[in-house]
């Protein structure tokens, strides 16, 4: 019994460490993402735009979307979260638990297409059900990295 | 051992359920925090403003850190590890990696902390060089409604 309970936590505590790693170090669909938008440069060439909307899709299957916008004094919200479930390689469901913008869209499910287009590039797209239109969304891992110097 | 499966997937099961009510419902150490940073105004009175670093700390006994960029170009992943609750006034942070700029150890840090309300933590950290603990005050990220129209272009 007490070998059956050591390796029980010990599988426990592997699956945590691996966790952290695949939200920081995720080659995937988990990890930390920043909505950004594709305009054209004064010379025609495309631009990514950042936009102050994140989303962090945990190794656990749950999500959370949180906006920090730089422009009002850093002001920070959580906007909506929930759980989603992947469905092939290209294909996943959001549910979301409670979404404070839209609260028509609590305990309610998404249809997702995805594709990465590199390993720190999401194409995503949702589904519109009201249009019946897939909407299109661009987003960029957030990576560690050494910041030059803090906001502040 | 068929046994030992079925527990660590029931187990797994249960702490899956939980995380996410955890971390973004959460009224314990458990959260989204924004760092708050007091200075002094010219006739002496306090002034509160975020500094741009936020800490996520997970129910699974995880965290990472990360901090707004002033070029607008997002944010920078800055740390990233595990930590201890070790009784409900202190824990410990074991820094797995550390990219910030101003040279946070990369090692295991003492923590005391105070719930001064559910949204807002107090925090001291034990300089081990001059044995000192720096207070850090930090405020919940919650769900709440977006007062700028939703998504803003950062330039």
């Amino acid at each position: 019994m007490k070998k059956s309970i050591l390796t029980v936590a010990l599988m426990v505590v592997t699956c945590m460490a691996f966790a952290q790693k695949d939200l920081v170090e995720s080659k995937s669909l988990v990890g930390i993402w920043q909505q950004a938008i594709v305009d054209k440069s004064p010379d025609g060439q495309p631009k990514v735009i950042n936009l102050t909307t994140y989303k962090v899709l945990n190794a656990d299957k749950t999500f959370y979307c949180f906006s920090i916008n730089n422009l009002n004094n850093l002001n920070s919200n959580v906007i909506h979260f929930g759980s989603y479930s992947i469905t092939s390689d290209s294909t996943f469901t959001e549910s979301v638990t409670k979404h404070y913008a839209f609260p028509a869209l609590d305990n309610s499910e998404s249809l997702m297409r995805y594709k990465l287009l590199d390993e720190n590039m999401l194409l995503m797209q949702y589904y519109n059900s009201v249009n019946k239109q897939w909407v299109p969304e661009i987003w960029v891992r957030v990576t560690p990295r050494k910041p030059v110097t803090n906001i502040n | 051992m068929k046994k030992v499966i079925i527990v660590f997937i029931l187990l797994i099961g249960v702490l899956s359920v939980k995380a996410e009510n955890r971390i973004i419902e959460s009224n314990s150490l458990v959260g989204f925090w924004q760092h708050i940073r007091v200075t002094k105004n010219g006739d002496g009175t306090n002034k509160i403003a975020p500094s741009g670093i936020y800490k996520v700390i997970n129910a699974d006994s995880t965290f990472f850190s990360f901090v707004t960029l002033p070029t607008g170009s997002g944010l920078a992943l800055t740390m990233f590890g595990s930590y201890k609750v070790t009784s409900d006034s202190t824990y410990t942070e074991n820094v797995q990696t550390s990219l910030s700029a101003v040279g946070l150890p990369t090692k295991n840090n003492d923590m005391r902390y105070k719930l001064v309300d559910k949204n807002t933590l107090f925090v001291q950290f034990h300089v081990i060089s001059n044995d000192t603990w720096t207070p850090e005050i930090w405020v919940r990220v919650t769900l709440k409604e977006l007062n700028t129209g939703g998504m803003v272009a950062q330039k």
